[in-house]
């Protein structure tokens, strides 16, 4: 189950490009708009994904990836066919995040302290240049999660059932869905990290 | 090294105080240990993008293609306008100048050149291009894409999925809200109907738009983005709105505004240039007269009732003035602890919507931030002011439940504007005064204090035998026992008499000069019994306690009664001492 939502999440798993995407850019370019809602099903949730593990708020995720995929529809005569479609939405999704995380920072004056280290962290972040492919790793990180600890994000991230329903379907105490939640998302942030750096792959 | 559990519970909000405060003194000092907190919000938000229902994209997607097919469905129209235009004035150059016709244009033209069939032919045209254009304009569907839809909105009845295009109304049982992404929050007083629709002019992709059909609401509009303003289209009017405070009211007859921060454009509907309204100031829309607009003379947070109440009204020269029956105040010793705050609770539009049980029925709700809720049972009434402005609720013996919501033995809906005194006694009211009555506001020992006064005295001093918790009551006071002249009445008003030269007893100015003008002023009401001889009731404006008892132990043997302060001569009547108070220009 987990792999197919996986596979929905990133439709081309071997990489950034789609034989399909070039033609679906191409027909776009041309005015056709399901091709573009095509290239919109195939890349928002990569945006998505790509947006929330930098955004200084959650909030601010589904904002930015409409603005992203506006801007794209709006600059496609500049997409080159041929070249990677992920990648060059990608480079949209990264640039507006910067200048949102700039405008939050200026602008959010009573954040909570969480929120203010968050808005603080993307702040140096989203200082690099290029966007970094934290969503294609953790595509990959999620794919080499064991079972069980698989079956957990499913029910917690794909079924979207609370830590009491988590806990009654496991037989397990609140305490340890609540750690073990945990501990997959730091094991899931240490191999991001370990691929970002080229170490080896968890 | 913080553990698993201590970071989780800093991040779901559930440690106690001192937990919370260790956690976060070692999150700001530990980098390592921030970081972990921080991972685990990002990966929880991701994991939520990368795997979770596909509703969220599906909004997302739905609003982008609403923008694309709306812009170009947009630019169809426009071409199609264009070229009507185009055919109806080439056809009437050709009439005038060419006689070889050169293209299909031409040649149509050429075939009409008899005006009856001319006009004809341009009304078909006319016809033709408006046909294409409907079947072609953007569908309602498309327009409703085009909106920025609330993330949530509220209703007594439970939250309901925004819709544009569909009326949605607040039931009477209680408010509603309305939330964006962004953070703005409408507050919607019970009763009002409203639908989230374009509403620009001419049409507008995106951004905030709504319809105020009926009703009220109070809100907090978050910055907009450039050139989206919030639009709100009532039957009167139209506002655009930035990013501000503000209070709108749509009744039969006029749209009425009062901002409270920033700026709000409002202009009469059919009518192209608007009034630019300010922070402090008012405007009414109405159908058949020019716009109304300025300052607001008076805030009735901190200046309620109307300029009749009798908290308002000055004292005047037919007023009498008699000893105080029984012991004098200060027979007991000097008074103590004799200024008593019971300040009212503002909530703000983006504070908690609370419901109010009384006898196990909700009778309404109030907006209240988590760290004013009450912690113990009071048997005084507790004052919440209401959002748009025109309300407060009066709660008596109210405590905080552990949903967050608030029981109470009784709730009474006081109107701001109104007289501050109900005209039957109700237990949250049990003498029929409004507890917001008299009491010294925010400012007022500076600026001054323009309305009579709030005290309570001990339960000996009053009249009243058939039980202990019954004084007699005289106007404006209601549902006491039958008063007696040879002791103090619940209602009766004190007043520091016209021939006492207080600026030689107090001073010319500072705060015990204010307060004793308004006690010669206006006057001190008997609101209650209290567990002490003589207290005056304050709202946010406190000084130190020993000034307070300090100028009290001065100006209160200075009082007498004012026997014929009644419904017919209120304040005892004569020419007032200070000019009325300003009327509510909304009201």
């Amino acid at each position: 189950m987990v792999r197919a939502i996986l596979g929905q999440m990133n439709p081309h798993p071997a990489g950034d490009n789609s034989p399909n995407d070039d033609d679906l850019a191409r027909a776009a370019q041309a005015g056709d708009h399901d091709a573009f809602a095509k290239l919109l099903d195939g890349h928002l949730p990569h945006v998505r994904t790509f947006l929330a593990l930098r955004a200084p708020s959650p909030q601010l995720v589904d904002e930015l990836a409409h603005d992203t995929f506006v801007f794209a529809f709006r600059h496609l005569a500049e997409f080159q066919p041929g070249t990677s479609f992920r990648a060059w939405t990608r480079a949209i999704a990264w640039n507006l995040l910067r200048a949102e995380v700039q405008r939050f920072a200026r602008e959010q004056k009573n954040l909570d302290r969480l929120a203010a280290w968050n808005t603080e962290a993307s702040l140096a972040e989203t200082a690099a240049a290029d966007p970094p492919r934290e969503a294609e790793h953790l595509h990959h990180c999620l794919e080499q999660l064991p079972d069980a600890l698989r079956e957990l994000v499913t029910l917690k991230y794909q079924d979207e059932q609370s830590t009491d329903q988590i806990a009654a379907r496991l037989k397990r105490s609140l305490v340890w869905v609540r750690v073990s939640l945990f501990r997959v998302r730091s094991q899931l942030r240490e191999c991001i990290e370990s691929k970002l750096t080229g170490a080896k792959p968890c | 090294m913080l553990t698993e559990q201590q970071i989780i519970g800093f991040i779901e909000g559930t440690l106690g105080p001192e937990e919370h405060a260790l956690v976060e003194g070692a999150l700001t000092t530990e980098p390592t240990e921030r970081k972990r907190a921080l991972d685990q919000i990002r990966l929880d938000a991701a994991l939520r993008a990368a795997l979770g229902g596909t509703n969220a994209s599906e909004r997302v997607k739905q609003s982008v293609l609403a923008v694309i097919f709306g812009e170009s469905e947009a630019a169809l129209k426009q071409q199609v306008l264009e070229d009507t235009t185009f055919f109806t004035r080439r056809s009437r150059r050709e009439q005038a100048h060419t006689s070889r016709p050169s293209s299909l244009i031409d040649l149509v033209s050429a075939a009409f050149r008899r005006p009856a069939w001319a006009f004809s032919f341009a009304a078909l045209c006319l016809c033709l291009g408006l046909s294409l254009w409907l079947a072609l304009r953007p569908t309602p569907a498309a327009l409703a894409l085009s909106l920025e839809l609330p993330t949530r909105v509220e209703l007594p009845t439970g939250a309901v999925v925004p819709k544009a295009g569909a009326t949605l109304r607040v039931g009477e049982s209680g408010s509603g809200t309305v939330t964006f992404a962004d953070g703005t929050v409408l507050h919607l007083e019970p009763g009002t109907e409203f639908r989230f629709q374009p509403v620009a002019r001419p049409l507008r992709k995106g951004g905030k738009q709504l319809k105020l059909l009926s009703g009220a609401l109070s809100a907090n509009v978050a910055s907009q983005p450039r050139g989206l303003p919030l639009l709100i289209e009532t039957p009167h009017a139209m506002l655009t709105v930035v990013g501000t405070e503000f209070d709108l009211a749509v009744s039969t007859n006029q749209t009425s505004l009062e901002v409270t921060e920033g700026l709000v454009k409002i202009a009469r509907s059919g009518e192209r240039q608007p009034v630019s309204v300010a922070a402090g100031q008012f405007a009414v829309a109405a159908p058949d007269a020019t716009m109304r607009y300025g300052n607001l003379p008076r805030n009735p947070y901190l200046w309620p009732f109307s300029s009749e109440s009798p908290w308002n009204t000055p004292i005047g020269s037919g007023a009498k003035y008699q000893p105080v029956p029984g012991r004098p105040f200060l027979a007991e010793g000097p008074l103590t602890r004799a200024v008593r705050g019971r300040p009212p609770l503002l909530g703000r539009p983006t504070d908690p919507l609370r419901e109010v049980w009384v006898n196990g029925q909700v009778r309404g709700d109030v907006r209240l931030n988590e760290s004013a809720l009450p912690k113990a049972t009071t048997r005084d009434s507790l004052v919440f002011l209401q959002r748009t402005r025109r309300y407060a609720y009066e709660l008596r013996e109210v405590t905080a439940r552990p949903d967050g919501s608030l029981e109470a033995a009784d709730a009474e809906r006081t109107d701001l504007a109104g007289p501050g005194v109900h005209p039957r006694a109700v237990p949250a009211l049990p003498f029929g005064l409004s507890s917001l009555g008299g009491l010294i506001r925010s400012g007022e020992y500076h600026h001054g204090i323009q309305h009579a006064l709030s005290a309570r005295v001990n339960r000996e001093r009053l009249s009243g035998r058939r039980n202990f918790t019954t004084p007699g009551t005289v106007w404006p006071a209601t549902g006491g026992d039958e008063p007696a002249d040879k002791l103090l009445n619940v209602g009766t008003l004190l007043a520091i008499p016209p021939d006492v030269d207080i600026r030689t007893i107090i001073g010319e100015s500072g705060p015990a000069f204010e307060l004793a003008r308004a006690m010669q002023d206006y006057g001190v009401y008997i609101t209650g019994f209290i567990d002490a001889p003589f207290v005056l009731l304050a709202g946010e404006a406190r000084l130190d306690q020993g000034e307070e008892d300090a100028m009290l132990i001065k100006l209160v043997p200075l009082l007498k009664v004012v026997p014929n302060n009644t419904a017919q001569t209120p304040g005892g009547g004569g020419s007032p001492r200070r000019e009325p108070a300003p009327r509510f220009p909304l009201r």
